[in-house]
């Protein structure tokens, strides 16, 4: 049995949109339903829906042997598990953002509220601009508009949120896509079945997924 | 009353999982006994000055360090290998070659990455110093393989890839030091994703480039492997190394480990440690890497000793998850001795009879427990003998 965690919301959703494409993979998961869990014995696979930021934990430890999460995710927790496959999908970006600035320079700024302290800190590191780092969990667009901080490093999509608030993106620190990990045991033991799924996803890929699988590998 | 905790990371292990962790050390133990190797013991302080420099496998942020009285700064070892190292090149440098040592005893890793983030892990494993090259190798694959089969273990693979592979290709190509880091980390985290972005910006013939993003795919069956090698053999220390893992994977199969072997052209390790050729093994059942060894003559160099090494570390919780069989088949017998007063001295020369025998006898006076037979069925004893007055 290959056990996936998939990250719940958005990058379950594109999944499933992929996975219909697959010949294979369709009509496991129904996200309409209110089931976290979904079992094709058939195929010997099963898909769990997590929160996204539990997904490099049930990977890393095993639980899971495949991961669908956005980079953003992984980037953040430093995950032990292999990055196997860009699934080009759920596009959108980290950015330092701001209240909009009428001189068109980006002001100095020294607290920053994020949902990604590490990739905020890391960022800033390597800029060596000396910043306090505000840890919130939601509505991260607030924090400037109450004055809890100068800017936030959030990832944005449209970034109609941050417009509708009266934001403005500065500078944008990384692109995130929707990834595949695996757990690096099971890349190993059970190559043969993640293979398999791993090819009949980037199959579906746009513009075909590139993937560490090996052509080699039978067992 | 006041509730006391345990520092993050730390864990108290209980009767039930003590018991089957001392049984699995036991019998390693014993086999590592048996192949004629001697046991260290290694303390759990070091001075960081030992761990430091580049040859410690593990980061430098995970290692625990404190401030001595003498204000140097101490770490609590976070490997096992490095201290033995500097035993056999210190205390140890007069003994005759070939010298084959073990040791079995906790490491400590604040590692972030780690699951669970857990910080003390048990560690059994051996070093071999002073061995020619492919019988040094073959006896740490042998000995790792019957660490599987003493645990019981039988779905196990032995992953096997070579250090001068990835050295070699680098020959090829003039490029800084961290750009190479960077891509060996990017190699050995199979991560094409991102290779792919880094390699395409470095001024490097179309070649080498794709001989770079080829690598960590080339893993799996022996076999396919040395088969779709060869495009990527371009210099000797490629060759090398390569013909150096076909002779041994022959040896393995000679030995009846063919279909337990997986070979890994992509697989790296600490540059500075590791010389040759390395190993990782997995076991189903475990989330984590259960046996890590290889070749690290580099580091005996670096401690001013220059003889072949080699050695591999079995990590004993990981291992644990994998033994199928959760209820150790060792029977002992157990007695719950139930003496009042006037009686002591005869239940005391029973039991004492009992226990020479091999039997666990356990002595309560009477007084001290309400039921007995509650009591023995919670501690699971096979019998219940009374004396009474």
């Amino acid at each position: 049995m290959l056990k996936i965690a998939v990250a719940k919301g958005r990058v379950a959703e594109k999944l499933n949109a992929l996975l219909m494409d697959t010949r294979d993979y369709k009509d496991i998961m129904d996200l309409n339903s209110r089931k976290l869990v979904f079992v094709s014995e058939e195929k010997e696979i099963v898909f769990f829906l997590v929160k996204p930021s539990d997904v490099p934990v049930y990977v890393g430890c095993g639980a899971a042997d495949v991961g669908i999460v956005g980079k953003d995710v992984l980037m953040e927790s430093k995950s032990s598990a292999y990055e196997i496959m860009d699934l080009k999908t759920c596009k959108c970006r980290i950015v330092l953002a701001g209240p909009s600035e009428k001189s068109g320079v980006r002001p100095i700024v020294r607290k920053i509220a994020t949902k990604y302290p590490r990739i905020a800190s890391e960022y800033f590191n390597k800029k060596s601009e000396p910043v306090e780092i505000i840890k919130l969990d939601g509505s991260i667009e607030l924090a400037p508009i109450v004055g809890l901080s100068d800017a936030i490093v959030d990832i944005v999509e449209s970034g109609n949120t941050l417009r509708e608030n009266g934001l403005i993106v500065y500078e944008n620190i990384c692109d995130i896509t929707a990834r595949m990990i695996a757990n690096k045991v099971s890349y190993k033991m059970k190559n043969k079945s993640i293979s398999i799924f791993a090819s009949a996803v980037s199959d579906v890929v746009e513009g075909g997924g590139t993937c560490a699988q090996n052509v080699v590998m039978g067992g | 009353m006041q509730s006391f905790g345990i520092p993050h990371g730390m864990r108290d292990i209980l009767p039930v999982e003590s018991s089957r962790r001392t049984i699995l050390q036991e019998k390693l133990r014993q086999y590592m006994h048996s192949c004629g190797f001697d046991r260290i013991e290694t303390p759990l302080f070091e001075y960081y000055e030992l761990f430091s420099g580049g040859i410690s496998p593990v980061e430098d942020e995970s290692i625990v360090k404190t401030i001595d009285r003498d204000g140097r700064v101490v770490v609590l070892r976070p490997d096992m290998t490095i201290p033995t190292v500097r035993v056999a090149s210190t205390k140890l440098k007069g003994q005759k070659k070939p010298l084959k040592l073990f040791y079995m005893g906790n490491i400590y890793r604040s590692d972030k990455k780690n699951r669970g983030a857990g910080r003390e892990f048990t560690q059994v494993g051996a070093e071999i110093y002073g061995c020619s090259s492919k019988w040094l190798d073959l006896e740490t694959i042998i000995m790792a393989k019957e660490g599987f089969r003493v645990a019981g273990i039988a779905d196990y693979k032995i992953d096997i890839g070579h250090v001068g592979i990835i050295k070699g290709i680098f020959e090829e190509m003039r490029l800084p030091e961290e750009k190479k880091a960077h891509i060996i980390s990017l190699i050995s985290e199979k991560n094409l994703v991102e290779l792919e972005n880094v390699v395409l910006t470095l001024p490097l013939s179309s070649k080498n480039k794709e001989i770079i993003y080829k690598l960590p795919s080339l893993f799996g069956k022996p076999e396919d492997v040395f088969r779709s090698i060869d495009g990527i053999a371009v210099n000797e220390t490629i060759r090398g190394s390569v013909d150096y893992l076909l002779q041994i994977y022959r040896k393995c199969k000679d030995m009846g480990l063919g279909t337990n072997i997986i070979i890994d052209a992509g697989m790296t390790g600490n540059m500075k440690y590791y010389t040759g050729l390395i190993f990782k093994a997995y076991a189903h059942g475990a989330g984590d890497v259960v046996i890590s060894g290889g070749r690290y003559d580099g580091m005996m160099k670096e401690m001013g000793s220059d003889t072949a090494a080699a050695g591999f570390a079995i990590y004993v919780d990981n291992m644990l998850e994998a033994v199928v069989n959760k209820n150790p088949e060792q029977y002992e017998q157990k007695i719950l001795v139930i003496y009042e007063e006037g009686k002591f001295i005869e239940a005391l020369r029973y039991s004492e009879d009992c226990r020479k025998a091999g039997v666990r006898v356990n002595m309560v006076n009477s007084g001290d427990v309400s039921d007995p037979e509650l009591y023995s069925k919670e501690y699971g004893y096979d019998e219940i003998v009374n004396f009474k007055e």
